[in-house]
Parts: structure tokens; C-alpha cells; sequence
């Protein structure tokens, strides 16, 4: 796009703040209600337990319990989850985590529905539990499903790797061991669900996939889809926290016996820990191979991820890891295993970065450690090794699209968090403390993947006077895409952004566009109102009408539709990666951190004082939210770094609440410098890719890099606490998890892994019973 | 017990709110700030059938000095103790400590009072009162006023010698003397709202050491070997630091919970105390 | 109980249960959902509403423990109907919200700290929002939106 732009690539403030800021009730769980009554879901008291007994009678008699829902009031499939529904929507056989649901109550006001909640007898016959993913895989572990625990194996071979390591230089061999990072949405899940007059059943809930939720409500319910309708926008945050259903389908269910009165759950912050998904903890044994002159020659990687009591989006996370466990480096050579495996650890499923993080860490410290051994400069010597267009990534993918590797690179070279690295560790002050810089860099897969219907659509409305309504699936759970939204539509009608309301993530307006997971809502909201926006142009063509005020009149006299639909399919790759479902990606986002961090020597407490964070967006649609999404991303890395983990022993929770699982708050956070490169994707809506995902990536790796440049220790777990630090630069034994013993479980469990009998063949079970919806036939 | 079946009292005199605990003992508890009771209370602990609110009794929101005794009202919130002047001039060490509590919205509603009667080992308030050796004032209807020296007056986590008809008045304490040292450290998973896996609170002159810890034992501790050296010293170089501060391991006694191991809380007794004495000593 | 309680200038006396608290009172009982709660253990500062013009914890309050005071949410700031306060003007412009289900809490912590600190540093700005927690933002633009609103006259 050479001409010249109105909207896209301003700063425009967000269409959202001014109601936002009110405090105006924007989000569903602020629904104003009439005579509204209250639903709460009896979690369960074991990890892991056979249910011999569920008994409501004594709840359904206290006073103001409207309803006591069991397994037996599922009227459809009594399971969910968005690749195979695995889960329980009211557990009747066992129950497998803490978080899993076996009752549903609705009352007058929510004490009452919690005093229900103590009034149902569950008898439990508590059963051995598996809480550690790579004894999950060995035989004779506690099964958590009668098909085994290895949910996904994932194998991709490439390459002469034996020969590469018996030539290689430099081998580099850790184990890393990465935590369950908590969303913690300011939001919890919560919503409203009613039958209303007409029969249909609406649902009010922040989510990030509308349509499927939908699908998913109307499967458990038996119900025809169209007779649903999910309200899903705005969320107060969700980082693919509310990916999966969170409470719709209790909504669901719960609304059907309230006589058409709107019952509302909302989860406390402690029970939104426990059932909700987590990231994925993983372990991830790599060893790396380079010639003396710094050429990578080979990745070998043993990957384990915890997905927890039910799949959700184990399978496509562990997948989209191993994808990336080249990074954005050639690798010649690959060897591969990957294991998503069930354990009675709470459940895990989609996070901002989808398991790349996890392995893009393992990855970085390897390569900085080949650096150190070769003598070379940790920048230079990546460099080296970048995939240029044309060339094959690590799992063999053609790397045909834009690929920004090279320009990202030299921004965080130019950026003064590495330009100036000398001077700045220099300027510590207290003699007790070290300074160092580390770096990162990533790539990210963008959309769904190979094989997986990825599309978009949306409905436009021409208004009377002129203005415009923009109706798409995809939500705005705060990364500014309703403004993006607005902007792609004011660009391609040639109206002004205020003339644009965008209506999101309403089933009953505008057609399925997905999700908002996976780095595509700019790519897929920005395409679908483009083609869109050309027929609404052609509408205004068709009447002759010198404005929009006038061809609305025009329409409606003549009896036109004044609404017109677009739809898109997303590009994908040519060829697939055998045996890996959903890979590889086609379009990919970049980006690259250095990070200036200062270790006190006495505590071990790290404090990251400023990160360097360079994007590659392809275009920047609103180079503002680049920036807010960019410092975001950083302090989410932040945490996942050096404070976050959900600890969960023996399947129980040790900080539910937000006095103990800690995050960052603005004393421990950097100051970001955020560098824009703008790698043009010509697949993409005016030359952009995406980048909501990014910035979190390369944050872990870029502060573990500057941790051993500080004090020259590496951390091989995350988060890097002062303990684990202390205890790293003490030498202390308990700092050393890489111990023959494990050496031998490691392989122990590659052989039980490759050798398990799996009940799902890899790379089958995946297909998605989805298409788009088609409203123009 | 539902919630609902609970009752929150508001005493408009120190007398009335007395009455009310002497005459329903147990069954009442004081309300203060509420920020660590609340919390206790959602989580289904300190479900007293009786709370009486205390928070803005009169009689328990001075702040003065007399006769030797700077004293501070039970209810003053840690917001006030780290905007007093008198604080800033007479215990610089207990407004560091009150401006570390929490956040801005914690300090606006808790209380000093509501810090000792919490008696948590990890209260950052307290390491400063065992270090001003300070007396907490109890007050009942049938037995009048007394004072209690701090280190007395904890018993255990969440246990205190404070009768059920008792309430909190005050703590009283000596100044701190112009131009001495101190130093208040902590260390939290966090850069703020951090919960401390060690605190420490110092006061150094010339013959004179008080060294009180936090978070690493059932009570705050004074170290006292520790102490013994310090006001012994007659150099502190940097040799000298280090090894009185290497004592402090032997003089406390943590626990491993989930943010930190017993060894490394050990550890850091040590390392608070090293930093913080080259901190003021500026070795 | 009863209590009787002035909410952003208006008198409100209603009976309440004890228990109720203020965030439950300002939320449900007058239908003021501006004011949000994040973690209910007082951390996040989501809920943070003014109470006689100090800062506080409406989810650590009980709505008795309020008869006879002034409570202000986020609802109380803006003057008119379509007109943003200095400091939401700030926030805006500076992009200092992504989600927003923090930003009242933000809002509210910065009135009175504005007030009594108009020319803050940037250090001390980061100090003062320590007891509010933004998933989202990073809070760089929450500072500059602050520092944004002080330049303009504190956000008074």
C-alpha cells in the first residue's frame, strides 16, 4: 500500500476508553439485572477420586435453592473441550482435579447457593494420583483416563542428526523446567445465562471463541446452535484464559431451570485458580549442536507438557512448542519427541505464546552458552544462523512469507539497551549488586495452523445519516482490536473512525471469525472488514448516491439490504509437517528483546530495569497499542521469569489467591523501550501480520541471559526467585536438577514413550467440526 | 455459620467497646482496619459471631510524646505513621516499616494496633516495636490498663497473652535517639504487596545494637548474639560486618512454607542483616 | 443495620446485613458496577474506592463500618455526561488502559495521591500504584498517563 492512509498506522486513542474509563457497566459480569438469582459449581474435594455417591436432596430443601443440577441434567454430551471434549461437564464416574465440577446450584442470593453447596453429600473414593508429567509417562503410573496419559506424541525427525553431533564443535545439553503460569485476569469467569421469552437461550460471558462456546453449549444441551446466542465482549482480560468454556455451559444448564429468570455466576479468585486452564509446565531437555565456526548443525529436544486432568489445547500447544524449537534459527538437523501427557494437576491449556516460551528459553540459553564456548558475541553469532526467506525452518517448513528475522536483529543491535550495555552494567551503584544484558529473539506462528479451517468474516451496516455498524465474532479482551477494527473500516469506507461502531463477539449479529487466541484477530478482523468494505462501497456505487446519507435513503427506498457480509479464508502452507497436526504455520510474527537486569548477590532478588522489545508487526495498524501490547507482553514475561508459578503438590493448591501467587505490579516491572519493524506480509490486511503474542516470547530467555551475564550462574528453572538464584550462585546442591537420576528418568521415559501403544494415533482426532458459517449462500 | 448470622458492633466509646467484649468474651472479636481480618474471614477462619469495630474510637488515635514515652494510639493506621512528623523524629524505623506495609489502600485502613492483635510472624510493624523494645498497652473493663513489653507479648503465630476482654489500646515506646542508625529491610517475592520471607529491623550508636527479625520464627526475634557484637565492635569494616552478620543464622529458627525454604530464610537473616548494616555503615 | 452513607453526593440509608460489604454495597445495592473486584483478598486494588477522601479497599470493608462517611467511585469522578475528568482525559490519551477492569481502581488511588503529590517523580508514581495490579498495560502508560495528568494541573 503506497497511497496515502487516513487511519491505518495512527495512534488513534481507543474507541473503548472514554465508557471504560466512566466505569460505565461495559462488561457482563456488571449486567444490570432484573430479579436475577445465582449460580455456584461444587468443585471437587479430591485430585483424583472414584464418585460413589451424589446426594442433593438436602440442598434442594434449604430454603431459597431455586435448583440442584447434576451429571444426570446434561440433557446432550455430558463433555467439552476444544479438541476432543474430554471434560466433564458434571463429573459422574471420577472426578481428576481439584477444579472439576459435580454440581450446579442456583438460589436467591449467592450465600444461600453457597450454603447449598455444603448441603450436597459426595461420597469419594479417593484413588493414587500422577502429578509429575514425566512419571505420567512411564508404565504403571496411576491412569488419569482409561486411554492412557500420553495425550499427544508428537515425533518429527530430520536430517542426519547423529552424524551432526559426532561433527559438532560445541554441544550444549540442559534440562529446563518451566512453570504453571496463572492468567490472572483481572476478570474472573463469570456471566449470565437466561431462557428468554422467545425460547432462545442467551448467554452473557467474556470469552475469546463465541461460536464455538456456542457449538460446544449447544452439544451439552442437545440443543439446535441457533437457538443460542453468546454475548462475549468485552472481557477484562484473558490471554487465552477464556479460550476454553469457562462457565457458559454452567449457564447454560443452570438457565434452563430457572423459569426464565437471568442467573449469574461469577467465580471467586480462588476458584478461578483452580478450575480455570493454566499454562502448560514443561520440561524440556534439549542439547544443540554447532561447527567450530558458530554454524548450528543440530536441535535435539525431549519435550514433556503438562496438560493437567483434560486435554483442552494440549495437543496444538505442544505442537506450536515444537514447532519453534529451532526458533528463528537454520537447523539442518532435528530430532524431536514431544509428549503432551495428563496428570491430576488442575488443567492447562492456551496462553499468550502457546508453548513457545516454554522452549524458546531452553533454545536462547543453549545458543548463548554455544557463544560463550566459541568465544563469540551472543548477538553476532545468532546472526550467523538466521532463517533468511526462502530458506527451511527447523521442522523443515519453507519459509515463504515475510520474514523479519534479519531487520528485528539489527533494531535490538541499534537499541541502547545493547548499544550501550557496557556503560549501563558499569552504573551500578551498591558493590553488593551485579548488572548483565541478555537477549532473545522469536518467531511466532500466526493463525491456526495447516489443516485447521481458519477463516474470517463480518457483517458491515450502513446507518441512517451514514454511519456504520461493523459487526465481527472476535472479541476485545483489551488488546485495542476494536479500534483497530474501526480504523480498518473508516480506511476502506473512507468515513471517520467515530462514524464506526464495532459490535463484537455477538453470535446474533455477525458471522463466525474465530477466535481471538493465536496472534490473528488484526490479521482476520482487518481482512474480513476489507473484502467487506468493498461491498459496501459497491452498495453505495449502486445507488448512485454522492455520500452515505444519501445512499442510505436511497437504499431504503429502493429496498435494499443495507447490511453486507465478507468472508476470507486464511493462507496456509503448501505442505504439512508429518505426523504434527496443525503444523507448520504459514505467516509467522518476529520480535527480539535485550533485557539490562540488576542481581543483588547478597538475596539473589533480580530487578529487571529496562528491556529493549523490538516487533515485527508487518504493518502497524495503531503503532500505540503496538507499544501497550509490546509492554505488556514484557511484564507478563517478567513474571513468568522470576515470580510466577501456580504450585500445585500432590493435585492440591497452594496460592489460589492473589496474596500468594505474586505478579508483578509497577515497582517490578521495566521501563520497555518498544521497537517497531515493519516487514511487509503482502497475504496480510494492508501489509500486517500481528503481534500480540510476541513480546511475551523472548522475555524469559533475554533475563536468564542477563542473570549469567550478571553473575554467571544460568537458571534452568523458572521463575528465577531470589531462592533459586541465591542457591544457583552459592553452588548449592539443591540448585542442580540436572542429576544423573533424572538423566536416567529422562531416558527412561523416551523409551516408555516411544513405546507407549497410544489409544489415538498421532496427528488423528483433531478435525474440528466447524466451517464457516456461510450467510451469503 | 453463614456469614449473615454475624454482627458487626460500633462502640462509640472505648468503655462501651470494653462492655462488649467482657461481656461476650470469645464470641467477640475487635474489628479494626479489617485488612487482614477480611481476608481471614472469607476464607472461613475468625468467624466471630461478634465484631466490634474499633477503628474509629477516639481513644485510640493519639499520637504524642511525654515523660520519655512516645505512644501511639492503637487505631492510628500505618497511613499516619508514615506522615507523622513525630514518627519522622522520634521512629523514623516504624514510619519506614508502616510505608512498607501493603499499598496505599492497605496503609489508608490498617492499623498499628490491628498489626500486634493479627500477630503474624511476618507483621512489619513489629520487627521496629521489638527493636524499640515498646510495650502494648491492654486495656479491660474489670482490670483496668497494663503494659505488656512486646517481646512478651507474643506467644506464638496468631497468639498473643491478650485476655478476650482485653483490647489493644496503644503502644508506647522510647524515642530513637537523634543521629543513630537504623535501618529497615525486607524481602518479598515482590517489589511491593509482598508478604516478607524476612524482615529486619536495625538500631545502631555507639555501644548500642538492637537486631529484630521477622518471618523466621513462630514470633519476631530479637538476635541478641548479634547485638551483643555489634555494640561490642570497635570497627566495622567489612570483615568485621560480615561475620556478625553470619551469626544471625544461628539465632533464628524458620520454617519452609510456599515462598520460601527454611535454609534459605536462614540465609537471608544473614544477608538482610550484612546489607543492612553496610548500608548505614557504608562499608 | 442501617447505615447511612453519601455515595459520590448523594445520601443513601439503607438497612444492610453486617456482613455486606462495600464493594457488594456499592455494586449490588446502588448498582454502581464501575467499581470492580479482582482478587477479594485486597491486593489487586481493583475495587479501590475513596472513603473521606483517602484511598481504600471496598472489598476489605464492611458496609457498616461506612455509616457516616463520604464514598466517591469512579462513577462520582466524571463531571458531566460526555465530559472525561483531567485524569481519565489523561488516561485516555496516553493510553493507559487496555482492558480497563482495572482502571477505576488506577483512577481512584491517584485522586487523593494527586492531590497531596502534584509534581511526582517517576518512581514515585510507580510507588503509588504498587497497591493495584494491571494485567495488561505493563503500567508504562498508566505512569505516563500520570505524569500526563500532573503536568496538566494534577488531575485535580
Amino acid at each position: 500500500m503506497t497511497n496515502q492512509q487516513t487511519w491505518i498506522g495512527k495512534s488513534v486513542h481507543r474507541v473503548d476508553a472514554p465508557a471504560k474509563l466512566k466505569g460505565e457497566p461495559v462488561y457482563m459480569t456488571d449486567r444490570p439485572l432484573e430479579n436475577p438469582c445465582f449460580g455456584r459449581v461444587l468443585r471437587s474435594r479430591y485430585p483424583h477420586a472414584r464418585i460413589l455417591r451424589i446426594d442433593t436432596a438436602k440442598a434442594s430443601a434449604l430454603p431459597g435453592v431455586i435448583c440442584v443440577l447434576t451429571h444426570k441434567d446434561v440433557p446432550g454430551l455430558n463433555g467439552f473441550g476444544i479438541v476432543i471434549p474430554d471434560q466433564p461437564v458434571l463429573c459422574f464416574d471420577k472426578v481428576r482435579m481439584m477444579g472439576d465440577a459435580l454440581a450446579l446450584v442456583a438460589a436467591e442470593t449467592p450465600e444461600i447457593a453457597a450454603a447449598a453447596l455444603d448441603l450436597i453429600e459426595v461420597d469419594y473414593e479417593p484413588l493414587p494420583i500422577v502429578d509429575d508429567a514425566l512419571a505420567a509417562i512411564m508404565p504403571g503410573s496411576p491412569l488419569v483416563h482409561e486411554t492412557g496419559n500420553i495425550h499427544l506424541r508428537t515425533v518429527i525427525r530430520r536430517g542426519e542428526v547423529a552424524q551432526a553431533f559426532a561433527e559438532a564443535a560445541v554441544v550444549v545439553d540442559h534440562v529446563y523446567f518451566t512453570p504453571r503460569q496463572a492468567h490472572m485476569f483481572l476478570e474472573t469467569e463469570g456471566g449470565v445465562g437466561q431462557l428468554m421469552p422467545n425460547g432462545e437461550l442467551h448467554i452473557w460471558c467474556p470469552a475469546q471463541a463465541a461460536f464455538r462456546d456456542r457449538l460446544q453449549v449447544a452439544r451439552l444441551l442437545g440443543w439446535d446452535p441457533e437457538r443460542i446466542r453468546e454475548y462475549s465482549s468485552p472481557s477484562g482480560g484473558a490471554f487465552g484464559g477464556k479460550d476454553e468454556l469457562t462457565v457458559q455451559h454452567y449457564l447454560a444448564l443452570l438457565a434452563l431451570h430457572t423459569g426464565g429468570r437471568p442467573v449469574k455466576i461469577h467465580l471467586s479468585r480462588e476458584e478461578s485458580t483452580v478450575a480455570g486452564i493454566k499454562r502448560h509446565p514443561f520440561m524440556v531437555q534439549m542439547r544443540t549442536a554447532a561447527a567450530a565456526d558458530g554454524t548450528f548443525l543440530a536441535q535435539e529436544a525431549f519435550v514433556v507438557a503438562d496438560t493437567g486432568a483434560y486435554a483442552s489445547l494440549g495437543g496444538p500447544v505442544l505442537n506450536l512448542a515444537i514447532e519453534h524449537i529451532g526458533g528463528v534459527y537454520r537447523f539442518p538437523s532435528l530430532n524431536v519427541e514431544g509428549y503432551c501427557v495428563y496428570t491430576n494437576n488442575g488443567i492447562s491449556g492456551a496462553f499468550r505464546g502457546f508453548g513457545v516460551p516454554q522452549v524458546l528459553v531452553a533454545l536462547e540459553s543453549n545458543i548463548d552458552e554455544i557463544a560463550r564456548r566459541l568465544g563469540r558475541d551472543p548477538l553476532d553469532l545468532r546472526r550467523q544462523n538466521l532463517i533468511q526467506r526462502g530458506d527451511l525452518s527447523a521442522i523443515g517448513n519453507p519459509m515463504t512469507t515475510g520474514v523479519g528475522n534479519q531487520a528485528v536483529l539489527e533494531a535490538l543491535e541499534n537499541s541502547p539497551t545493547w548499544k550501550e550495555r557496557t556503560a549501563k552494567k558499569a552504573a551500578v551503584t551498591d558493590p553488593w549488586k551485579r548488572r548483565g544484558v541478555g537477549i532473545g529473539l522469536c518467531m511466532q506462528g500466526l493463525g491456526l495452523g495447516k489443516g485447521i479451517p481458519d477463516y474470517g468474516a463480518a457483517v458491515i451496516e450502513l446507518l441512517p445519516g451514514g454511519k456504520f455498524k461493523v459487526g465481527i465474532s472476535i472479541q476485545e479482551i483489551g488488546t485495542g482490536n476494536q479500534t483497530a477494527y474501526a480504523q480498518f473500516a473508516a480506511e476502506a469506507l473512507g468515513c471517520d473512525v467515530a462514524d464506526v461502531e464495532v459490535i463484537q463477539g455477538d453470535t446474533g449479529y455477525s458471522a463466525d471469525a474465530g477466535t481471538v487466541t493465536a496472534t490473528r484477530s488484526v490479521f482476520t478482523g482487518g481482512k474480513a472488514i476489507q473484502i467487506t468494505a468493498e461491498k459496501m462501497v459497491a452498495l453505495l456505487r449502486s445507488t448512485g448516491a454522492e455520500s452515505y446519507a444519501a445512499a442510505y435513503a436511497v437504499a431504503r427506498e429502493r429496498g435494499l439490504e443495507t447490511k453486507v457480509r465478507g468472508s476470507f479464508a486464511w493462507p496456509e502452507a503448501d505442505e504439512e509437517i508429518p505426523g504434527a497436526f496443525g503444523l507448520p504455520h504459514h505467516i509467522y510474527g518476529y520480535g527480539a528483546q535485550a533485557a539490562l537486569v540488576e542481581v543483588d548477590t547478597l538475596t539473589g532478588e533480580v530487578q529487571v530495569l529496562e528491556v529493549a522489545s523490538v516487533v515485527d508487526t508487518g504493518k502497524s495498524i495503531n503503532p500505540m497499542g503496538v507499544e501497550g501490547q509490546s509492554e505488556g507482553g514484557v511484564a507478563q514475561g517478567v513474571g513468568l521469569a522470576l515470580m510466577e508459578d501456580t504450585v500445585v503438590r500432590e493435585g492440591r493448591f497452594l496460592n489460589a489467591n492473589m496474596s500468594n501467587y505474586i505478579i508483578p505490579t509497577a515497582g517490578d516491572v521495566p521501563k520497555v523501550e518498544t521497537f517497531i519493524v515493519e516487514v511487509h506480509e503482502e497475504k496480510g490486511p494492508s501489509g500486517a501480520k500481528g503481534m500480540g503474542e510476541v513480546p511475551i516470547v523472548p522475555t524469559m530467555p533475554a533475563i536468564f541471559g542477563a542473570i549469567y551475564d550478571a553473575v554467571g550462574v544460568q537458571m534452568f528453572r523458572a521463575p528465577a526467585t531470589p531462592e533459586r538464584v541465591y542457591m544457583a550462585m552459592m553452588g548449592d546442591p539443591s540448585a542442580t536438577e540436572d542429576t544423573p537420576a533424572l538423566r536416567a528418568r529422562i531416558a527412561e521415559g523416551r523409551r516408555a514413550g516411544l513405546a507407549a501403544q497410544l489409544h489415538q494415533t498421532e496427528g488423528e482426532g483433531y478435525a474440528q467440526p466447524k466451517g464457516p458459517e456461510d450467510e451469503e449462500a | 455459620m453463614l456469614l449473615s448470622e454475624m454482627k458487626v458492633v460500633a462502640p462509640g466509646s472505648l468503655t462501651e467497646a470494653l462492655r462488649w467484649l467482657e461481656e461476650h468474651q470469645d464470641r467477640a472479636r475487635p474489628l479494626a482496619g479489617a485488612t487482614d481480618a477480611m481476608v481471614r474471614v472469607k476464607e472461613g477462619q475468625w468467624r466471630s459471631p461478634i465484631w466490634v469495630e474499633i477503628r474509629r474510637l477516639p481513644e485510640l488515635q493519639r499520637m504524642d510524646q511525654a515523660d520519655g514515652w512516645v505512644t501511639v494510639g492503637a487505631a492510628v493506621t500505618y497511613g499516619r505513621l508514615l506522615r507523622s512528623e513525630l514518627m519522622a523524629q522520634t521512629a523514623p524505623l516504624l514510619a519506614a516499616a508502616a510505608r512498607d506495609v501493603g499499598s496505599v489502600q492497605i496503609q489508608a485502613m490498617g492499623t498499628l494496633g490491628g498489626n500486634l492483635g493479627t500477630a503474624s510472624p511476618a507483621g512489619d510493624t513489629i520487627p521496629p516495636l521489638f527493636a524499640l523494645e515498646a510495650e502494648v498497652g491492654l486495656c479491660s473493663r474489670g482490670g483496668g490498663e497494663r503494659w505488656v513489653p512486646v517481646e512478651s507479648f507474643f506467644l506464638g503465630p496468631g497468639r498473643t497473652v491478650r485476655r478476650p476482654d482485653e483490647l489493644i489500646t496503644a503502644v508506647r515506646f522510647a524515642p530513637q535517639a537523634p543521629g543513630e542508625r537504623w535501618k529497615w529491610q525486607k524481602l518479598g517475592l515482590r517489589g511491593a504487596q509482598a508478604i516478607s520471607m524476612v524482615s529486619l529491623a536495625l538500631r545502631l550508636q555507639p555501644g548500642f545494637a538492637r537486631v529484630a527479625f521477622g518471618a523466621v520464627g513462630p514470633t519476631v526475634l530479637r538476635a541478641r548474639k548479634c547485638e551483643a557484637w555489634l555494640s561490642q565492635a570497635e570497627a566495622f569494616d567489612l570483615a568485621t560486618v560480615r561475620s556478625i552478620a553470619q551469626m544471625a543464622w544461628k539465632e533464628v529458627a524458620p520454617i519452609s512454607d510456599v515462598r520460601a525454604s527454611a535454609a534459605y530464610r536462614q540465609q537471608m537473616a544473614c544477608a538482610l542483616l550484612e546489607r543492612g548494616l553496610r548500608e548505614v555503615l557504608a562499608v | 443495620m442501617k447505615v447511612t452513607v453519601a455515595v459520590n453526593g448523594t445520601y443513601y440509608t439503607r438497612e444492610v446485613e453486617p456482613r455486606l460489604l462495600l464493594s457488594d454495597f456499592l455494586r449490588h445495592e446502588l448498582g454502581l458496577t464501575g467499581t470492580h473486584v479482582g482478587c477479594e483478598h485486597g491486593v489487586c486494588g481493583a475495587c479501590t474506592v475513596l472513603v473521606d477522601g483517602q484511598a481504600v479497599r471496598s472489598c476489605l470493608t464492611f458496609a457498616v463500618q461506612m455509616d457516616g462517611a463520604a464514598v466517591t467511585t469512579v462513577e462520582g469522578l466524571t463531571p458531566a455526561e460526555g465530559e472525561l475528568h483531567p485524569l481519565q482525559e489523561a488516561f485516555r490519551e496516553a493510553h493507559g488502559l487496555q482492558c480497563g477492569f482495572c482502571t477505576a481502581g488506577f483512577l481512584m488511588t491517584l485522586v487523593p495521591y494527586l492531590a497531596e503529590h502534584p509534581n511526582p517523580s517517576e518512581a514515585e508514581i510507580r510507588e503509588a500504584l504498587s497497591g493495584n495490579i494491571c494485567r495488561c498495560t505493563g503500567y508504562q502508560n498508566i505512569v505516563k498517563a500520570v505524569q500526563l495528568a500532573a503536568a496538566k494541573g494534577g488531575g485535580r
